[in-house]
């Protein structure tokens, strides 16, 4: 029982310790070494940040993860659906395909998606950043989206072909209403990712393009830590709100066969 | 107008497997025909491919006078009922069943009329069908509710496929009888796919056994259990023993005792060699000593144990080293030497080759 209590409370200190010093930073109006604890507190920075060019990376940033989902989604929900049902002949061959950036270093795959980009004038353009928020982000939805597929039993459409339903009616009116709740879950592990994306964005988008991670390191850079932490903290939010969501309607089994935890 | 459902020489291979080798079979019209074999016999396949789920490599299915082979499932007129129900948990259970008579495009009174009707046939309760989900009846009504989606329909064909086996005992036994009157009273053709031989001498006018894709034997029930072709059948049906002899110079050894056996016991051409004598449990008897008229042949055994079952004892008798059990009401008899009597009208022997199954 106590050694349960100590785990968790070890637990805590190790997840909210380090963000515990971003809360810090963001009322800190003054604090330096050898300080422990801030000298001066105050709400300067976040209505500094807040009235500032920061929204606009806010905005920007939830701009592109929301174009990343909906393209992924158009893209992947039906290839996943043909991957879950149909005997696809180079099936593996595909879902390899799939994570084969993802098996690499991201900075020499960026890097070299960036030599390609500037030939077609994409870099530091919003297009250049959806583009690069797409490797990862159908990734992430083609696993997750077979996963759910697969976890709908056949019979279930058989059942609708069986008394006169066509394919396409079928998937409109049995399959998609119940892959829902799985497709809300892949698109909102997109969303995130878009969203908290940093070294694909660095690399395309700047300078022109600047997202709230690229944000965030800019200040950081340049020792703002103030605002840094205050990107840290609304960065952090959307995310929690969502994982929240996430938890609720996330069933077990679509992660299963999903790689990265 | 003749509507017998006719399968001829079906073929169906699933990459270099065999699933089905050359299937003929009449379904009259209006028939209830069980599809009984071990898992992986292709009965499964033969229903799918009536369905349209699958297509056939060879062979033809005709409806009546139409040839349906190529056609799509969505053009048959079959239903299916599955054996995990295959209900639509995100519509209601109005909604499930009539979700075929909208594609129809029916009219919403007519279909309104439809639904509540096969709910009352299925004898399914009616309140809140429009509301509830399927999800929230048991196992055994949700079965109801898959039969009525398939027989609002009307089909030309009513394909179940192990629809009781997630059900209990109970539930099961209810279902059979259900299942079938309902069948007779509506006249529709039906294929009832499954591995429990019960339900499929039970409820079937015609049951076919089938075994690695090919067909065994066909024929009612009572036909199939007190005349089977092959040993296979003999052995597949009811509690079975076997027991090997040996046929030589007109006379059949069991070990080194005789047995005097009848031509018409024999299912294949009877000559010197190695036979399987198959006789049932229930039709063995024990006694004290032979039996001594010419309808029973008598075997000396030593009785090693009795067990009780339920609705009586099983007895296993060891003869000649072979074991064989015998089924009856009571225990009378002591451990030791027995005889058992086999009725020789009972008795069916076949030519050993391949051996018994197991």
């Amino acid at each position: 029982m106590v050694l349960k209590t100590l785990g968790y409370a070890l637990a805590l200190f190790v997840i909210f310790g380090p963000l515990s010093s971003l809360v810090l930073w963001s009322f800190a109006e003054k604090w330096y070494w050898p300080h422990l604890f801030p000298q001066q507190y105050g709400t300067f920075y976040w209505k500094k940040v807040l009235g500032g060019n920061m929204v606009d990376s806010l905005i920007l940033s939830f701009e592109i993860a929301v174009v990343v989902t909906l393209v992924s989604l158009v893209l992947t929900v039906p290839l996943a659906y043909l991957l879950a049902r149909y005997r696809v002949p180079v099936k593996s061959l595909i879902l390899t395909v799939f994570l084969l950036p993802q098996a690499f270093p991201q900075l020499p795959v960026f890097t070299n998606t960036m030599v390609l980009m500037y030939k077609y004038d994409l870099v530091g353009t919003v297009p250049g950043v959806v583009l690069i928020h797409l490797v990862g982000a159908l990734v992430f939805s083609v696993w997750t989206l077979v996963s759910v597929f697969r976890s709908i039993p056949a019979s279930l459409e058989e059942a609708a072909v069986n008394v006169g339903a066509s394919r396409i009616r079928v998937f409109w009116t049995i399959t998609l209403p119940l892959a829902i709740p799985g497709i809300a879950a892949a698109a909102l592990l997109v969303f995130l990712y878009s969203l908290d994306e940093f070294t694909g964005s660095l690399l395309i988008g700047s300078p022109f393009v600047i997202t709230m991670p690229v944000y965030m390191y800019n200040s950081a850079m340049g020792y703002e830590m103030q605002v840094a932490s205050i990107t840290a903290l609304l960065l952090m939010l959307p995310g929690i709100l969502l994982l929240v969501l996430l938890e609720r309607y996330l069933k077990s089994e679509y992660l299963s066969s999903f790689g990265r935890g | 107008m003749n509507m017998d459902i006719r399968i001829e020489h079906l073929y169906k291979k699933y990459r270099d497997k065999t699933a089905l080798s050359d299937i003929n079979l009449t379904l009259p019209a209006g028939s209830f025909t069980a599809i009984l074999g071990p898992s992986g016999c292709g009965k499964t396949t033969l229903m799918r491919c009536l369905a349209g789920f699958l297509q056939v490599d060879a062979g033809t299915i005709r409806f009546g006078d139409r040839d349906v082979t190529h056609l799509p499932p969505q053009n048959r007129q079959t239903a299916m009922v599955f054996q995990n129900y295959a209900l639509w948990p995100h519509m209601s259970v109005y909604d499930n069943i009539a979700y075929g008579l909208k594609l129809k495009k029916l009219d919403k009174k007519e279909i309104e009329k439809k639904v509540y009707a096969i709910l009352e046939k299925v004898e399914l309760d009616t309140t809140d069908v429009k509301k509830r989900r399927p999800t929230e009846y048991s196992g055994g009504q949700q079965q109801r509710i898959a039969l009525a989606r398939a027989l609002v329909l009307e089909p030309k064909l009513l394909l179940m496929d192990e629809p009781l086996s997630n059900l209990d005992a109970k539930v099961r036994q209810r279902l059979r009888v259900e299942i079938r009157s309902l069948q007779k009273e509506l006249g529709i053709t039906a294929i009832y796919v499954t591995h429990d031989q019960d339900e499929a001498l039970s409820m079937a006018d015609q049951v076919v056994l089938m075994k690695d894709g090919r067909i065994e034997q066909v024929g009612e029930p009572e036909q199939l259990y007190y005349g089977p072709q092959s040993y296979f059948v003999s052995h597949f049906l009811g509690n079975s023993n076997t027991l090997k002899v040996e046929s030589k110079n007109g006379k059949i050894f069991v070990g080194s005792q005789t047995i005097d056996l009848p031509p018409e016991a024999f299912r294949a051409r009877r000559g010197d060699g190695r036979y399987l004598l198959v006789v049932r449990s229930e039709d063995a008897v024990l006694a004290t000593e032979p039996a001594g008229t010419p309808e029973f042949v008598s075997l000396r055994g030593v009785l090693r144990e009795s067990l009780f079952v339920g609705s009586g004892y099983r007895h296993w008798v060891q003869i000649e080293g072979q074991n064989l059990f015998v089924h009856s009401d009571d225990r009378r008899m002591d451990k030791g030497d027995v005889y058992v009597r086999m009725p020789v009208s009972r008795c069916f022997v076949f030519p050993e080759n391949g051996g018994p199954e197991e």
